[in-house]
């Protein structure tokens, strides 16, 4: 199964978004929260930066001893008694889970949120082959009953308001009144799928981390629901990115402190699990079979890339929280499954950049993001690198194209720059009526039809200076 | 640059929207610096310092006017731009263009060294902590936007707080979250302009609800952006350039005619 | 070529063929996390118990905590719990030998759990006072299930075993000894999947109690 992009319809998308009044509602009772949240975390904890920096170099470290960690990793899950399995590409990926799940003979497969199993298509894959597939996690819960797309990593119906939720619920739920409060909804969910959990014949994760000197799978939720779904069913299987390795626990713990601060502004998500290997002799619970899919799809090009760095991302979410654009068009816009800032990147490599071409330049380049990263990766640098490939490759529309040439060569040219600009603020200055600002121009309807643009105060600094204007 | 005198010498990089568009603050930074004891001389070779091309993707655009910039400006003890933006792009994104060019790459690392923004180069390089102006006044109730460049890339943070606090009769008052970006993004506003307007709307709510009458910023992309959106709305919030107000130049807001 | 060898050849290409021996890597990630005390929250020694319950009660985790004087007494400090909320008698224990043996006369210990169970009532491994965090490793005593099924839980932790820092707690699990679960559990099943609003009780338990045993 590959993952539909839309990323090419990003510009009708973005326009369209920012007139639905239940994602702007939405939008701004959420993003705003976890600004704050995170900000309170920040102050109350003043190893913020210094951890930062070890996690970083962490991540790093890691990235440049893959291949040891990967094979560390293998063989001591393998002492564990899981079973490791290796997936190239999606559709490898999505192959080998399909496959456990009928060895199981799996009629009800429940899954807890995974990103990575969003990228590679794996619910697609699940119901084409005819399970019955439960998310588990509440957003995606959500998701699965409207049948949306995440539009968060983190909190994955972030689009959808109270309201929106409740008539899904009426029309989903057999026990479900339409009320708004949200405790019921909860209540709502939690009835639904107790059911679930118990009726399931394989639970599928993905992992925060792996620990190579253990071979342990560790994730992290609030919600518990990684622990019921895989602790009851018979069959464990773990699809985890090659880049989730860490070197032990104690590194884990580094990032484990800034992943739910960075998140959703707590010191530790509610619950976070370490799962090595399956039922032991004595056990009265948990599986008897325990999978790990160790997925490529495109990771090992990105860590041959420039764009390395992106996958030090631990998917906490913080510079989708503080991106300004994400703040006004939410995450479907982007048309893959990663939004905001770190979508910007990844999307391209997932996708293609020509596809997605549009989303590195969707981005106003002020930084708040990379101040926000846990692990420091320089997203703006990154967008300005995907810049500079999508103005390469001749995926810039003609127009600006030639502008930007022209202007390139009319500003390496001192005299006739300073000709260009007296022509410029003479023209607007006529086009401002002498009333100091100019409410609608041709040509400049991109910048005049939401504000004015102030019309230049009159003749050129140069020129001033040069008539001795002090 | 050479070792630093008494009355260090300065190249104004005055910027490009500055020489179109308000050459007030050329010559509001000029007499602030000259009056913080600087010898300041204005290349008149400068155009841009290319950061359009080089947000836009064209590197090769960029690496011109960036060498065009070096060379212009590396004479001096230090280059001084009322810009947080441009200045980022000179001391930090030039290294970028620079990277497959050792040569050029030491010239700007030695040139970077000497790059400020203007009021970070008042407060820290200069140590002063209110204008150098004696006579500046500004009667209002003003708040202040960070350009993001500004704040994250040069870290000009207190320092605009500190020296407009100084000048007599501003009453400062703090935006609630003046660390959000604008919406301006340089090319971002034409290639995604409702994005930005919408952007822009939220940072117009934020500085009515401080009940200022004026805004003063230190990058004039942003102020353009922002003043547009205000005059748009029917605000009356007037608008200024950090340096405006800081050298007694403050006549004529944005958006009005001399 | 298997997809193991072309993932791996594919990652050695893209690091450049130079690979370090694995003691030399070891000896960097060790240097990494070599002065944990410049990265984590400071727990002064002397208040670790009481940043312990600062934390759980906090207003992020919302766990209740109650101070038990002795073992004799735990069977009284429950029985109250449920009383006052006019549950049981049955709860779902999974408890250490020496303290099933305790006088439960008037409640249900039961060593199963039900899929709708009200209570359940276990034994934590150690606290961290860092966030307030209670730990259980799964073992053949303590099924792990107890710990996240049921409405109500009900977790003994000793007051010895509190701990400043998650790196205390987890330091006596090696590479060859981790149990096959080892949960980090820190207040209550809990969601901010609608509005970012945080709702209690989301899949498992919707009240945390911790019971401090006095040593």
């Amino acid at each position: 199964m590959t993952v539909t992009y839309t990323s090419q319809h990003f510009k009708r998308e973005a326009k369209a978004a920012l007139v639905q009044p239940n994602l702007q509602r939405a939008l701004d009772r959420t993003t705003t929260l976890l600004q704050a949240r995170r900000a309170d975390a920040y102050r109350t904890y003043p190893a913020f930066e210094t951890n930062r920096d070890a996690a970083s170099a962490i991540k790093d470290h890691v990235l440049r001893h893959l291949d040891h960690y990967l094979e560390t990793f293998e063989r001591n899950a393998t002492d564990a008694g899981c079973v490791v399995h290796w997936a190239r590409d999606a559709q490898e990926a999505c192959r080998i889970v399909v496959d456990l799940c009928r060895g199981a003979d799996a009629k009800t497969v429940t899954r807890v949120k995974s990103m990575l199993g969003e990228e590679i298509g794996l619910p697609e894959a699940l119901d084409g082959a005819g399970f019955d597939r439960v998310e588990t996690d509440l957003a995606e819960h959500i998701n699965q009953l409207a049948g949306d797309r995440p539009s968060h990593i983190v909190i994955p119906a972030l689009h959808k308001t109270r309201e929106e939720v409740s008539d899904l619920f009426e029309r989903h739920h057999p026990q479900h009144r339409h009320i708004d409060d949200i405790g019921e909804l909860v209540e709502s969910a939690r009835l639904t799928l107790r059911e679930k959990y118990f009726a399931a014949d394989v639970g599928i994760s993905g992992a925060n981390f792996l620990l190579a000197d253990s071979g342990a799978v560790c994730t992290v939720t609030n919600e518990g629901n990684a622990e019921l779904t895989m602790q009851l069913p018979k069959v464990q299987i773990v699809t985890a990115g090659i880049e989730k390795l860490v070197p032990s626990l104690d590194h884990a713990g580094v990032l484990l402190r800034l992943l739910a601060r960075s998140a959703l502004g707590m010191e530790l998500t509610q619950y976070t699990t370490f799962l090595t290997g399956a039922r032991r002799p004595g056990d009265r619970d948990g599986p008897e079979e325990m999978h790990i899919v160790l997925v490529d799809a495109g990771r090992t090009e990105l860590l041959a890339d420039e764009l390395r760095p992106i996958l030090k991302c631990i998917r906490c979410a913080a510079c989708i929280n503080h991106c300004p654009v994400y703040g006004q068009i939410g995450g479907h816009a982007y048309g893959g499954i990663y939004q905001g800032p770190m979508g910007s990147v990844l999307t391209p490599a997932m996708a293609s950049l020509a596809q997605a071409k549009d989303l590195p330049h969707a981005c106003t380049l002020n930084g708040r993001c990379d101040e926000v990263c846990p692990v420091k990766i320089p997203l703006t640098d990154l967008m300005r690198t995907l810049r500079e490939r999508t103005w390469r490759e001749g995926l810039v529309d003609s127009q600006s194209r030639l502008a930007m040439r022209l202007w390139g060569r009319v500003a390496a040219a001192p005299a006739l720059y300073r000709m260009a600009t007296r022509w410029a603020v003479r023209t607007l200055r006529t086009a401002a009526r002498g009333r100091g600002r100019i409410g609608n121009m041709p040509l400049a309807g991109a910048w005049t039809k939401g504000r004015d643009l102030p019309a230049p105060e009159g003749g050129t600094f140069m020129d001033r200076y040069r008539r001795g204007e002090r | 640059m050479g070792a630093k005198r008494d009355e260090p010498t300065v190249g104004l990089l005055v910027t490009c929207i500055a020489d179109a568009m308000r050459p007030t603050v050329g010559f509001a930074t000029l007499r602030l610096l000259e009056a913080a004891g600087c010898r300041v001389e204005v290349p008149t070779v400068q155009t841009c310092c290319g950061q359009p091309a080089y947000n836009s993707g064209d590197a090769e655009s960029a690496r011109t006017l960036a060498k065009r910039v070096v060379a212009a400006f590396e004479r001096f003890d230090y280059c001084v731009a009322p810009s947080g933006s441009c200045m980022g792009m000179v001391k930090h994104h030039y290294a970028h263009l620079f990277r497959d060019d050792p040569d050029w790459a030491a010239r700007h690392r030695a040139f970077a060294e000497g790059c400020h923004e203007l009021l970070s180069f008042l407060h820290d390089v200069r140590g002063l902590r209110r204008s150098s102006i004696e006579d500046a006044r500004y009667a209002g109730r003003v708040t202040y936007h960070h350009s993001c460049s500004g704040l994250r890339e040069i870290g000009v943070r207190e320092q605009a707080e500190t020296l407009l606090r100084a000048v007599p009769g501003v009453d400062f008052v703090g935006l609630a979250d003046p660390e959000a970006c604008c919406g301006f993004g340089g090319t971002f506003c034409v290639k995604y302009p409702e994005i930005s307007t919408s952007i822009v709307a939220d940072k117009v709510a934020d500085i009515e609800a401080t009940g200022a009458d004026t805004l003063v910023g230190g990058d004039l992309g942003c102020l353009m952006n922002i003043a547009g959106r205000l005059s748009r709305q029917g605000t009356g919030v007037r608008v200024y350039h950090t340096a405006e107000v800081l050298a007694g130049m403050a006549d004529v807001p944005f958006g009005s005619q001399r | 070529m298997s997809a193991r060898e072309t993932i791996l050849a594919r990652v050695r290409d893209a690091l450049g063929g130079t690979s370090e021996g694995a003691s030399i890597i070891a000896a960097e990630a060790a240097a990494l996390v070599a002065a944990p005390d410049r990265l984590r929250p400071e727990v002064p020694t002397d208040a670790v118990l009481d940043r312990f319950v600062a934390k759980a009660t906090s207003e992020k985790v919302t766990a209740t905590v109650e101070h038990v004087t002795e073992a004799a007494v735990l069977p009284e400090a429950v029985r109250r719990y449920l009383d006052e909320r006019q549950l049981g008698p049955r709860i779902a224990a999974a408890l250490p030998r020496e303290l099933v043996q305790l006088d439960w006369t008037g409640l249900e210990l039961a060593d199963d759990i039900d899929r709708n169970e009200t209570v359940a009532l276990t034994f934590a491994d150690a606290g961290i006072a860092e966030t307030g965090t209670l730990v259980f490793p799964s073992s053949p005593e303590v099924p792990n299930l107890f710990n996240f099924l049921s409405l109500h839980h009900l977790a003994v932790v000793r007051a010895r075993d509190v701990v400043p820092h998650m790196e205390d707690a987890w330091r006596r699990f090696t590479p060859g000894t981790m149990p096959r679960s080892l949960s980090l559990v820190t207040g209550t099943s809990g969601t901010a999947d609608i509005e970012g609003k945080n709702i209690r009780g989301a899949h498992g338990p919707r009240f945390l109690h911790i019971l401090i045993l006095a040593d």
